[in-house]
């Protein structure tokens, strides 16, 4: 899994927006045990000094704990998880909806594109293909045939035009990877998993999802 | 270390060394055979044998220059060019690095010097000289006569200073090579300068030393008969040649020390 | 623990300053970038620490150990010219080093040379420039010391071998040593480094942490480096 580190932004919030990730995604489960600094430095290709602020700093707001002989876990806190995970998608969902006020939609103008968008997705099966050399993400989509006007959770597929970044930064076009959303549901308990959902066992494949 | 040292030091250099000896080995084993061949008391094997000495000669100097400034070369790809990167980095103090160089470039010119004396002594034998009549009591007349020492005693002296003298030899270059190292440009061409600076001031001050004592004993009016004159001459000569020898290998040596000890200064 | 200290650094050549009042203090346990461009003093700082020059003024410690043989057991320097006896084989310099230095683990040469697809058996001036660097470099490596100085470790190397180089660098990370490294390449290495040092004509203009620059300037260190010494 490569993972494309940006050098303009401090490489240590970018390991701990991957790892986040990795574990929304489900490729860690809840009690999981990481590798050990070393063997991630080594993966990321980043300096073990680095590797450590990141995972010292997951420790510290609970997402990962450390047993002192056996190395780090990742919580057991499945609604910390969960929590997690809409705190990602809102901030995801809210720089789309900025950048598309931008573009002067309004808010009909997103919701039919969305469902347009969610219903041409359903047809197409995500399917692995690379885009234009690029390596992408390696988070699993799962395609949602729902958009919850109910609740205020709006799950929104990935535009390939914008990367999403959280922690605020400003969303600039890059020639670079593109990283995607991650939407993977660990969770059984969702009533509302429609057919193309991917089950966990396709997680973490290299996919991209190509809007026509 | 410094046995380590020295051990490298020869892996490096026995080859090229090894076969400059053996090439002279074999040209005096030729030497030999042609001269017992050319034996017979023929004009032209005479000439022959004329010319081969001369050539021989002139072979034999150019393997000994060839061995003394392949050390010296040694010395100066190994410390001061991209191989210096590497020997002065090593947990090593700068004393152990010369006599390494020192020990294995000493044996090497002693070595060859040595070779070269036997075989001399071969081909003399060779030449059936020693097989004429009363050559033997010939000789020994003609040593006391000119050096005023029996042989034995002559050749003791002589191995000596020989030795003494590939000891100051090999000082005198490695000491060229440090000094060239203090200047800041052009150092190769400036050890190159100081090597012939030190030989030519060393032939200098070897010569008035030893013309000095037969000149006093000139000047005090012991001429008279020329045997004795010789005798004296040349009786002194030995003695003194060893000991400037000595001083001079000294003076290199201690100056050679101080000079590794500064902080090398490598481009 | 501080590794290194340089105090006030000199080093003059007749009328050309090569460096100038150069202190600097390097913990354990980093990956230290020395950045700066060509006649910057990059390379005279990393031979005077390793014992090759002889500064003009000023001190420099290993360890608390002054620049002689003590420091020299706890320092390996990689220059960036071959330096090896050309009539040697790779085998027998891994001999050589095994010799001569407490710390050096042949097991792990010979693993890398085997990585690196190098024949132990091969003279070294049979070697092509980039394979001969990588032995130097894999022979460098090898040691267990405790400051390493790599003058341009990955310039005449293939970019699949500059991966492996610097996997090969983490890897060998440990708490109580650390790694000076000069390099002009640094959008392949910054990712590694945790300490950046910037130099110029023989001075030091910054030395920081890597990601307190990214954060600060928004920008890779490359970047950085291109506007501040923009020609």
């Amino acid at each position: 899994m490569p993972w494309n580190l940006d050098s303009d932004r401090p490489i240590f919030i970018q390991i701990i927006d991957r790892i986040q990730a990795d574990i929304i995604a489900g490729c860690y489960q809840p009690g999981d045990k990481l590798p050990s600094v070393r063997e991630l430095a080594q993966d990321a290709s980043v300096n073990p000094n680095t590797m450590q602020k990141a995972l010292s700093e997951l420790e510290r707001t609970g997402l990962v704990y450390s047993q002192r002989t056996s190395g780090r876990f990742i919580t057991e806190d499945r609604e910390m998880i969960r929590a997690l995970r809409e705190q990602q998608g809102q901030q995801i969902a809210l720089h789309f909806l900025e950048n598309m006020k931008k573009l002067g939609y309004g808010k009909d103008e997103i919701l039919a594109l969305l469902t347009q968008l969610l219903e041409t997705a359903l047809h197409n099966q995500p399917h692995s293909t690379e885009t234009h050399g690029h390596s992408a993400e390696t988070h699993t989509h799962s395609a949602e045939t729902h958009v919850y006007s109910a609740e205020t959770h709006t799950h929104s597929a990935e535009t390939h035009v914008y990367s999403a970044e959280t922690h605020g930064h400003s969303i600039t076009p890059h020639a670079q990877p593109y990283n995607a959303a991650v939407h993977a549901q660990p969770e059984q308990k969702q009533q509302h998993k429609s057919s193309a959902q991917e089950s966990l066992a396709e997680a973490c494949k290299i996919t991209t999802w190509r809007i026509p | 270390m410094l046995a380590k040292l020295i051990k490298y030091e020869w892996k490096a250099s026995y080859k090229t060394l090894t076969a400059v000896n053996l090439t002279s080995a074999i040209l005096t084993l030729l030497g030999c055979l042609f001269l017992r061949l050319a034996a017979s008391s023929r004009e032209e094997g005479i000439l022959l044998s004329i010319l081969f000495i001369v050539f021989y000669t002139l072979s034999l100097s150019a393997f000994n220059l060839v061995t003394q400034f392949y050390i010296y070369f040694r010395f100066y790809r190994n410390f001061y060019t991209a191989e210096g990167y590497l020997m002065h980095t090593l947990p090593v103090t700068p004393l152990q690095l010369l006599h390494s160089k020192l020990i294995v470039g000493y044996l090497w010119i002693t070595l060859n010097s040595l070779l070269n004396l036997l075989a001399l002594a071969a081909l003399t034998w060779s030449s059936g000289l020693l097989e004429l009549p009363n050559a033997y009591t010939e000789l020994l007349i003609l040593y006391r006569y000119t050096f005023g020492a029996s042989p034995l005693q002559f050749s003791l002296l002589f191995l000596a200073s020989m030795v003494i003298s590939c000891f100051s030899t090999l000082m005198m270059g490695y000491l060229s090579i440090l000094l060239g190292q203090l200047v800041e440009k052009y150092k190769l061409g400036a050890a190159i300068g100081f090597f012939i600076a030190l030989y030519l001031g060393s032939q200098i001050i070897a010569s008035l030393v030893t013309v000095f004592p037969s000149v006093l004993q000139a000047l005090s009016g012991r001429l008279g008969y020329y045997g004795q004159f010789g005798l004296g001459f040349y009786g002194g000569i030995i003695g003194v040649v060893c000991l400037t020898q000595l001083l001079f290998g000294a003076a290199f040596y201690a100056i050679c020390l101080f000079l590794m000890q500064r902080r090398v200064n490598l481009d | 623990m501080i590794l290194l200290e340089c105090k006030n650094l000199t080093k003059q050549y007749g009328f050309h300053t090569a460096l100038s009042h150069v202190s600097l203090q390097v913990g354990s346990g980093h990956i230290v970038g020395l950045l700066g461009p060509n006649g910057s003093g990059k390379t005279t700082l990393l031979k005077l620490i390793a014992g090759l020059l002889a500064p003009t003024a000023g001190m420099a410690y290993v360890m608390g150990e002054p620049i002689g043989i003590g420091s020299k057991r706890l320092v390996s320097y990689l220059p960036d010219h071959p330096c090896l006896g050309g009539h040697m084989r790779v085998q027998e310099a891994i001999h050589f080093f095994e010799d001569f230095y407490v710390d050096f683990s042949a097991d792990c040469a010979h693993d890398m040379l085997d990585k690196l697809d190098i024949d132990p058996c091969c003279r070294i001036k049979s070697l092509s420039k980039g394979t001969a660097e990588k032995v130097q470099l894999i022979l460098t490596m090898s040691r267990q010391a405790s400051l390493y100085l790599l003058d341009e470790p990955i310039a005449g190397v293939d970019p699949a071998a500059r991966d492996y180089i610097l996997r090969t660098i983490i890897s060998n990370y440990n708490e109580n040593a650390s790694i000076l490294i000069s390099t002009h390449l640094i959008s392949d290495i910054e990712n590694i480094l945790d300490e950046v040092i910037f130099i110029q004509h023989g001075s030091i203009r910054a030395h920081c942490p890597v990601d307190s620059i990214r954060q600060q300037e928004g920008k890779s260190i490359d970047s950085i480096f291109r506007e501040v010494f923009r020609c």
